[in-house]
């Protein structure tokens, strides 16, 4: 199974942008370590990136999946919300991406295809 | 490029559009913000692009943040203006900052975010082409994406502190609701309320009208009011400064001909070189025949004549022209006419404006006529045809040409018509025409009503048409009222007696 690149986008070293990190960095290893790949980027450090993403707010998550790329906006303190985006469950971690295209209504029919292949 | 305010610490940059350094006083408030609201479709993006491009064309180069125009679009659109985008971009002038809304799904999970990841893309813009412009279109889009209204706010107050201090001088454009009420959605004015210049395009008498007004300068003075304004292929937002063009001319002493040495007479010598004359009358009076004889007499004395002509066509013109013993065709091909033929109702009263003073430039005349101003009255509202009035008399003025304007009257006889209301004050000289009804006949009156600056005559006189133009006759004697429209015989004696009255008082 591929693992999937997540790209976190925050601004400097402010508490919030660490809260940020905290939080998803503790989601992704604690129940989907070979899901992801967390990649932190610092908008001050890498302006050209953020101007190639088009990143607006920080902290910013961006996913690029097979079905576009999503992006989620927050400090990631709601877990079970950031949980449920991300496909990743207490019990069973699912298909990488299958959270992400369930929570896009229309593309549910085609999301539950790739499950089957990748499943 | 900065140049000193008046009496204030606030410098200014010249802008570049023309007219706005004129009503601005010189310009934008230098390092500072400024908030450009209007209505859709009143020009903010033309103005924050060409805030860029005069800069460019000027040395400075600039920053563009747009939030709802996608880049694409802007290379394409604005290529009608001759600017190159795509090219100022390759060469490290112009630079965009892309925030118009990704096609991504974009969830919003809390309010806890800042626009940490814009100011740093908009900081490195600004550092890696050494920009002093820059401009912001629309700030009032980024409130749909991230919902949070308060939220947003706050990040919009970091966005103009971070404008400040990087020392650039920006421009921020806002949408308005309505063109006369609240400056900006969502109250953005607050934050960046220091400058506020308000764009309106508004739709009066089924007529579009647009018109740009500084709303406030912080710290630093600027003229009050709308301005009218026009968009120019190729040259982007075009104010029209009216009571800015000031009356500075000299006076000049020196007389030319009206073309008619009888006319001459009656006005104490002819027209001054520099002063504007005011011709008169209803339909068909002999205004576009005291036009023609003006042209000549310029044309005759080696003068360069400019001919605006709304209401008839070149060759209607030519044919009366030659009609009258002048032939126009002549003169065009020595260079020492031009016929600009313009039929009121395919442009706007400002594009008119600013034809006519891009022919003046062009040709650079020594005799300038309209006729007839009141053709252009029915294309536009009694206010922007007063401001008209105003720019062209004072621009004619400025140039210290000499100007004659005809005016049609609404009625036969008698009676004034707005063009005369307007213009009256602004004008040195003015000629009526009038029919004069007498003993079932109608007969045309000629008089000299001003004259500024010299004598003239009084009398009413009255005056034909032939093949070789107008002739003056004698006074109309015994005859009370022409003026008014009602022409009363007066009796000898009743004449003698009034004159006695006079005469002892």
């Amino acid at each position: 199974m591929s693992r999937q690149l997540l790209k976190l986008y925050i601004t400097g070293r402010t508490r919030r942008a660490q809260e940020a990190v905290h939080n998803l960095r503790t989601l992704v290893e604690t129940y989907g370590p070979e899901m992801y790949d967390l990649v932190v980027i610092d908008v001050l450090e890498n302006p050209e990136q953020a101007e190639a993403d088009k990143i607006l707010a920080t902290p910013t998550l961006l996913q690029t999946g097979p079905y576009g790329a999503v992006r989620v906006v927050g400090d990631f303190s709601e877990s079970a919300r950031v949980m449920q985006l991300l496909g990743l469950s207490t019990t069973t971690a699912y298909a990488a991406g299958a959270g992400w295209n369930a929570s896009k209504s229309k593309n549910v029919d085609s999301a539950e295809g790739q499950d089957g292949d990748q499943g | 490029m900065a140049i000193k305010g008046s009496a204030s610490g606030v410098e200014k940059v010249e802008v570049g559009f023309e007219g706005f350094d004129i009503i601005s006083y010189g310009g934008i408030p230098e390092r500072r913000v400024t908030l450009v609201a209007g209505t859709s479709g009143s020009a903010k993006t033309l103005f924050g692009a060409q805030f860029l491009a005069e800069g460019i064309k000027h040395g400075e180069h600039g920053v563009f943040v747009t939030f709802e125009e996608s880049p694409e679009d802007m290379r394409a659109n604005f290529r009608s203006m001759g600017w190159e985008i795509t090219e100022w971009e390759h060469n490290g002038l112009w630079s965009f900052v892309d925030a118009t809304p990704s096609t991504d799904q974009e969830i919003v999970l809390s309010s806890n975010f800042d626009l940490g990841g814009l100011l740093a893309r908009i900081e490195h813009a600004v550092k890696k082409t050494g920009a002093t412009r820059v401009s912001v279109d629309a700030i009032g889009a980024i409130f749909g994406t991230f919902g949070n209204i308060s939220a947003v706010r706050g990040e919009l107050l970091r966005m103009v502190t971070s404008l400040k201090r990087l020392g650039v001088t920006s421009v921020i454009t806002a949408e308005r609701d309505a063109e006369y009420g609240a400056i900006a959605r969502f109250g953005v004015e607050e934050y960046v309320a220091d400058n506020v210049i308000v764009l309106r395009n508004v739709l009066e008498d089924e007529k579009r009208r647009r018109t740009i007004e500084i709303l406030k300068f912080r710290g630093t003075s600027h003229q009050k009011g709308e301005f009218p304004f026009s968009i120019v292929p190729g040259r982007g937002i075009v104010i029209i400064p009216l009571s800015a063009l000031e009356l500075r001319q000299s006076s000049s002493n020196v007389r030319i001909s009206s073309g008619n040495q009888q006319i001459d007479a009656m006005c104490g010598g002819g027209f001054y070189r520099d002063s504007i004359v005011l011709v008169s009358g209803a339909t068909g009076t002999g205004k576009t025949l005291m036009t023609t004889e003006f042209m000549a007499g310029g044309a005759k004395n080696g003068e360069r004549c400019l001919l605006f002509a709304f209401e008839e066509s070149r060759e209607q013109l030519v044919r009366n022209a030659i009609g009258w013993g002048v032939d126009y065709n002549k003169w065009e091909d020595e260079g020492k006419l031009k016929v600009v033929c313009v039929y009121p109702e395919v442009a706007s009263l400002e594009d008119h404006l600013i034809e006519i003073k891009d022919a003046v430039d062009a040709f650079n005349p020594q005799r300038v006529a309209v006729d007839s101003l009141s053709a252009l009255e029915r294309i536009s509202t009694a206010k922007g045809f007063r401001e008209f009035i105003i720019s062209v008399t004072s621009f004619i003025k400025h140039r210290e040409v000499a100007g004659l304007f005809t005016s049609t009257t609404p009625t036969l006889t008698g009676s004034s018509s707005v063009t005369e209301t307007h213009i009256s004050t602004l004008t040195d000289s003015i000629i009526l025409l009038r029919y004069v009804e007498m003993y079932g006949e109608m007969r045309r009156g000629i008089t000299v009503l001003k004259m500024r600056g010299s004598m003239h005559e009084k009398q009413i006189r009255e005056f034909r048409i032939d093949a070789s133009g107008m002739h003056i006759g004698k006074a109309f004697k015994n005859i009370a009222g022409i003026l008014s429209g009602n022409p009363q015989h007066v009796s000898a004696l009743e004449e003698e007696r009034l004159k006695d009255m006079f005469a002892d008082g």
